[in-house]
């Protein structure tokens, strides 16, 4: 009940019972609170006149660093002798410093700045309205108003810059770029040799081949292209929720947004797909702005259970171009084996980037109880096998503990000579 | 502690101080600890920051007032009682909202502006029910038919707000 109607009932009480009663008393009773109704009917303030504007001192951040948030407050109205401000802020950031309430007087004309700063989590929080309640000093009249000012936050995952990734599709787009296109051009890897041409440069000549035959051969050169790369972010929740809380999709994350940045940084054209109770695509595309899409992307990418993408088997090939690059980010389990090596065998370069989950459950399980030791070698021997099974279909396999940076196990991993490539399987 | 706290405590028991003292003087020796027990318990409330306790320590006073002026006690001590616990329940609500400003607030200021209003709103009260105390009029059958032409329109108002809250 308000203010007002709380005094108002007690005053009409006590005149019902000075009817009643025929006792001048009471009335006397009901002067001091119709005074104080009264009192707060000649303040009651007008209507709300405020331009509101918010600042953010940066849009895009990283999680848990402090983006501090400026709201300005200019009243075109008359003068308002309580008003109350609160930026309604999204329930996942924490506030740091300052507040985002503020109790104050605001003359006309009069300018109040409302500063705080935020931080929180992997996401995109909208900043949508400031709630404002304006009352007279006695608050007996007032109202409450929300002002629209929308202001968006991106708290991106942890960008890790990786070097080159070797990569091998079958079919690579016509730019130039660094993944061998398997046809012969200008580059710098050695191709073939074939008869020489009117015009080749004689640094092109290949000596031995033209001694031998008694006529002239050039050496050919592979030439380089960009190429189609389609990332596949798992975001099941039973393949990515652990026990006691835990979590590996924010490494699935960490990975993807290091992955997409790596491919792009080479030329290439990429698109993101979430797989988690919902498909989340970000067309493919290149450059910078891409790299900003994708990373805005990822920031909302959430866990989610659904019937329908339980396994791997749903993922929509018709968005990748043919024999292109997939790179799937998943912890992995038994049931996508299958999915995965079909996905080869439709003619598309996989590459399969797990977060190790045995190794994730042992960082927080007690280690040296025998139990927990002979269960982590069961699952670790299984999760050998089904990477070995992958490894001989043709899928290209990177098992990150994710104790380790990123980083360094690419830079380990995928940085070997990829023999089995170059045969062109 | 900030000066509304110290003011809304104040009011508290003089309110309480009042009625204990007018109940007293009737020789109303039981209600007189009730209420005194009642006035504690409303500080103790405060103290603990319950909200709601003010709203029903008003009530608690406004209904011991009216009880005792209708059971002839005198009614200064009872309009004074009726006016602490007005006071109480504003300063309650006043700390309140000062609870929900910033620390960079100017919340003295704001302080200082309620504390003057609603002093003046008091004093004014005090003043006319005084002045309505000593000016002794028999009411008359239209001054009835008006009263009774307010009390209906606030009924109506009442009803209608209840109405609007139902839907």
């Amino acid at each position: 009940m308000s203010r007002f109607n709380f005094l108002g009932l007690i005053v009409y009480t006590l005149l019902i019972a000075t009817l009643f009663t025929l006792r001048g008393e009471f009335l006397i009773l009901a002067i001091p609170f119709a005074v104080y109704l009264m009192a707060g009917f000649l303040f009651a303030p007008g209507e709300v006149q405020l331009e509101v504007s918010r600042h953010l001192s940066a849009e895009r951040a990283t999680p848990d660093t402090s983006v501090e948030v400026t709201v300005t407050v200019t009243n075109l109205g008359a003068a308002l002798e309580e008003a109350q401000f609160e930026d309604v802020v999204p329930s996942q950031l924490k506030v740091l410093d300052g507040s985002p309430r503020s109790l104050v007087t605001l003359p006309k004309g009069g300018v109040h700045t409302l500063t705080y700063s935020v931080s929180g989590p992997r996401g995109g929080y909208a900043f949508e309205s400031l709630k404002v309640k304006v009352n007279d000093h006695l608050a007996v009249a007032g109202s409450e108003v929300q002002f629209k000012s929308a202001n968006q936050l991106f708290i991106f995952p942890p960008l890790t810059h990786l070097r080159h990734i070797p990569i091998r599709p079958r079919r690579t787009r016509v730019y130039a770029g660094s993944i061998p296109a398997r046809a012969g051009g200008a580059g710098s890897e050695f191709f073939g040799v074939r008869d020489y041409q009117p015009g080749d440069s004689p640094r092109s000549i290949n000596w031995h081949a033209s001694a031998r035959h008694e006529e002239l051969y050039s050496n050919e050169f592979q030439q380089e292209r960009v190429s189609d790369v389609g990332i596949v972010l798992d975001g099941r929740l039973r393949t990515n929720a652990f026990g006691r809380g835990h979590s590996l999709f924010e490494y699935s994350v960490m990975a993807a947004a290091a992955l997409a940045d790596a491919f792009l940084t080479q030329g290439n054209r990429v698109g993101l797909l979430l797989y988690a109770n919902y498909l989340g695509w970000t067309l493919p595309a290149y450059g910078k702005v891409q790299r900003e899409r994708i990373l805005q992307a990822l920031a909302r990418a959430k866990t989610g259970d659904s019937q329908v993408f339980s396994a791997l088997e749903h993922i929509p090939t018709r968005l990748f171009p043919p024999e292109s690059q997939i790179v799937v980010v998943s912890p992995l389990t038994e049931d996508d084996v299958a999915p995965l090596v079909q996905l080869r065998g439709l003619g598309y370069q996989v590459m399969a980037v797990s977060p190790d989950p045995i190794s994730f459950e042992m960082s927080y399980l007690p280690a040296k109880d025998p139990s927990v030791q002979m269960a982590s070698r069961v699952v670790r021997m299984e999760r050998g096998l089904l990477l070995r099974k992958l490894q001989h279909s043709g899928v290209q396999t990177l098992n990150w503990d994710v104790s380790q940076p990123f980083d360094q196990v690419v830079a380990r991993q995928l940085h070997r000579p990829l023999g089995w490539l170059r045969t062109g399987r | 502690m900030s000066v509304t706290t110290i003011v809304m405590y104040a009011s508290i028991v003089v309110g309480t101080g009042a009625l204990f003292w007018g109940y007293s003087l009737a020789s109303l020796d039981g209600p007189a600890r009730w209420l005194l027990a009642a006035g504690a318990a409303w500080l103790f409330a405060q103290w603990q920051r319950l909200h709601w306790a003010a709203s029903l320590g008003l009530l608690v006073f406004v209904g011991a007032a009216a009880y005792g002026l209708w059971a002839g006690l005198p009614a200064s001590l009872m309009t004074l009682a009726a006016v602490g616990g007005l006071l109480g329940w504003d300063l309650a609500g006043v700390s309140h909202r000062l609870r929900l400003a910033s620390s960079t607030d100017d919340v003295k200021k704001i302080e200082q502006m309620h504390m003057a209003r609603v002093a003046v709103v008091s004093a004014l009260g005090l003043v006319l029910a005084g002045v309505a105390s000593v000016i002794r009029i028999r009411l008359s059958f239209e001054l009835a038919v008006a009263l009774v032409l307010l009390a209906g329109i606030g009924l109506t108002q009442v009803v209608s707000w209840l109405q609007r809250r139902g839907e």
